[in-house]
């Protein structure tokens, strides 16, 4: 396959699934056996945990908006350039909603199978999307949040 | 000279409280307004205290299962409110979990629109700045933008008990 198509795929999935709600578009590129990891957090999350994180961000954020602004390829790995930006007007993290705008990037590092993705590292941790507002977590605020 | 070790006890959520009973603190009504309706909002707080003089910051540490809680969450200011020694009832009324705590209290807004109670010893508004979350409280951290006292006498809580802080005995200097 192109590397150009698989570029567009990801980043129409991508599109479906943040933008959209439209989750089940990640079957199109990420494998059965897909795992995701973060550097920061020791939890790794699968392709159903993947789609749960997205309802729960979009919950969150109902008018969440995520850009792929670049996509840069190997010949089995792929790196995607991120952003999004939406409004914190439901519960995100244990965090009560505060109406207000947020705007985050971040950067995914993906090994490539067969045209799928099967791993992908983050460079961000989705809890630190409310530190822009002033608020943090500490250690035991964590240790009982799932996936978030 | 040496001590001899201390006899420690097994510890217990109890013996824990007892030792938080010793400590006497102020009341204080921290309070705010509904994010979507404007009503008044507050819950009685004694975790309070002054973070800094400059800039003049606050920290209060509310419980996140808190009916008030989530308001300080919508809204960017709160006041805090020093209770008077005469506002036991005030404070009882604030502790509730009823919904029309305020109905009544007799309050005017801060510059903000933060609730100011009537009666109060002294009282302050400060924009939130941070709020750091722990597993049970979250602590606000607000830089103070308005702030008034009286020469009413505080009410003070030690040992699950309100005093009048009118009626302190100053320790005098001993011989």
């Amino acid at each position: 396959m192109a590397a150009e198509t698989m570029s567009a795929r990801i980043a129409d999935a991508w599109e479906q699934a943040w933008n959209h709600g439209e989750v089940d578009a990640l079957d199109e590129v990420l494998a059965v056996d897909y795992r995701r990891t973060s550097l920061i957090d020791p939890r790794v999350l699968d392709r159903e945990d993947m789609k749960r994180t997205i309802r729960q961000m979009r919950a969150s954020f109902p008018d969440l908006i995520t850009r792929v602004d670049q996509c840069i390829e190997g010949p089995d790995t792929l790196a995607i350039l991120w952003r999004s930006s939406g409004t914190h007007l439901g519960e995100f993290a244990d965090v009560p909603p505060t109406g207000k705008r947020i705007e985050v990037a971040g950067a995914s590092f993906c090994r490539i199978k067969n045209s799928l993705i099967t791993d992908e590292v983050e460079t961000w941790d989705p809890r630190d999307i409310l530190a822009t507002l002033g608020i943090h977590s500490l250690r035991s605020a964590r240790e009982n949040q799932e996936f978030l | 000279m040496t001590t001899p070790s201390l006899e420690i006890e097994p510890m217990t959520a109890e013996r824990v409280k007892g030792f938080h009973r010793t400590f006497v603190t102020g009341v204080t009504a921290v309070t705010t307004r509904d994010g979507a309706t404007e009503e008044p909002r507050g819950l009685v707080v004694n975790a309070f205290s002054a973070l800094s003089l400059d800039p003049p910051s606050i920290v209060v540490c509310v419980q996140k299962t808190s009916t008030s809680y989530r308001h300080l969450f919508a809204r960017d200011h709160l006041a805090v409110n020093i209770l008077a020694a005469d506002q036991a009832e005030v404070a009882s009324q604030l502790a509730s979990k009823a919904p029309d705590k305020f109905t009544h209290i007799r309050w005017r807004p801060a510059p903000a629109g933060s609730p100011v109670l009537d009666g109060a010893a002294a009282w302050l508004e400060a924009r939130i700045t941070e709020r750091i979350q722990s597993s049970t409280h979250t602590m606000f951290i607000a830089e103070v933008t308005a702030v008034d006292h009286s020469d009413r006498a505080p009410l003070l809580y030690a040992s699950g008990r309100f005093y009048d802080g009118g009626h302190l005995t100053e320790l005098g200097e001993k011989d």
